[in-house]
């Protein structure tokens, strides 16, 4: 069954087909509020609601966006959303960075070297924390989901050449906040 | 190519790969550039760690969960939408009250009826004044009918007579 027709089900009332496309879309979605909040259960909460929302909203579906942008689109607004509330609430100091890797997984269970690994990556995370959110969020569904130029553009809602310049100049806000924490040398384009 | 050139190109290269003649221009310009080997050096790093983030697993019963919360949503949807009705019904049942007591008020007779002279009444209520002075003519002898035709245009109040 095409995505359209579960679509059309769906709108119809149809709980089943609405499951399909639940579970076609949960992990991207669920990895995506995951690369903003660094945290299982946040993120699992926040997938629900998502799809919460793309439920109560598929009246207003519209064919020509895809299913795919269209739960992606909710699901920044909703994060964006969460963050700003959450923003309110904590501040994140640059001197959290370094303090230890978000809960994931077993630690025990973990190898030193991944580890260490985990470590590194949860600096960057923290910094990213740190940054203006349209640049936090272009960044995590650039460099982190791994979307393309047009996916993005889509989602956000922004043109390609605005995702270009938004991108690099992210890119290199997040480079010099994070100099401190980098001791890479050489490199290749 | 200058230091700031080089730096758009190279993140551009992270996006879209870039044509041979611009990528060898960079590779020039890296080798003989340390300030930009370190800053190509830190953003390839930069690069591995957002892309290498370990994402967990969804917490189990993904489905389940979230079909009992659109059975709630569903549910107070539909009370929502009874405390709309209710909202509404509320200012809508007072107007066809305020209407009701407006419309009695204008349409039926009024009391005041009872203070008007004979012919004020006669005249308010449509009554016919020949009707009435012919009931009056027939009763009575001749005088009384004399004095009542005269007098009929006194200004007495309607219940008296």
């Amino acid at each position: 069954m095409d995505e359209m027709t579960l679509i059309e089900l769906s709108r119809n009332g149809r709980r089943d087909a609405f499951e399909t496309l639940v579970r076609m879309y949960n992990r991207k979605v669920f990895a995506l509020a995951y690369g903003f909040v660094r945290d299982q259960a946040t993120a699992d909460d926040l997938a629900q609601e998502i799809f919460l929302k793309a439920y109560q909203s598929l009246p207003s579906f519209r064919v020509e966006s895809g299913f795919g942008t269209w739960i992606y689109r909710i699901a920044v607004n909703h994060v964006k959303d969460h963050l700003r509330k959450s923003s309110r609430r904590k501040t994140v100091s640059l001197d959290q960075v370094g303090e230890g890797p978000a809960a994931v997984g077993d630690g025990a269970e973990i190898r030193a070297h991944e580890r260490e690994e985990e470590n590194r990556r949860s600096e960057v995370f923290r910094v990213l924390e740190t940054m203006p959110p349209k640049y936090r969020m272009i960044l995590t569904l650039r460099d982190v989901e791994g979307l393309s130029y047009e996916e993005v553009a889509r989602v956000i809602g922004i043109a390609p050449g605005t995702v270009d310049s938004r991108l690099f100049r992210a890119r290199k806000m997040l480079r010099k906040k994070m100099e401190p924490y980098l001791q890479t040398e050489g490199g290749r384009p | 190519m200058n230091c700031r050139r080089v730096e758009r190109r190279l993140l551009a290269s992270f996006d879209r790969g870039l044509p041979a003649s611009t990528r060898q221009s960079v590779e020039r310009h890296l080798e003989a550039c340390p300030g930009c080997r370190k800053r190509a050096g830190k953003y390839g790093e930069l690069r591995k760690r957002l892309s290498g983030v370990r994402v967990p697993e969804l917490l189990p019963r993904f489905w389940e969960r979230l079909e009992s919360r659109i059975g709630e949503s569903d549910v107070m949807g539909a009370s929502a939408l009874w405390a709309r009705l209710w909202a509404r019904a509320i200012p809508v049942s007072l107007s066809l009250i305020a209407g009701f007591a407006v419309a009695t008020l204008f349409f039926l007779p009024s009391s005041r009826t009872a203070d008007l002279s004979g012919p004020e009444a006669l005249f308010l209520t449509e009554g016919n004044p020949i009707a009435e002075t012919k009931s009056i003519i027939d009763e009575g002898s001749r005088d009384i009918r004399d004095l009542t035709v005269l007098f009929a245009a006194y200004e007495q109040p309607v219940g008296k007579r």
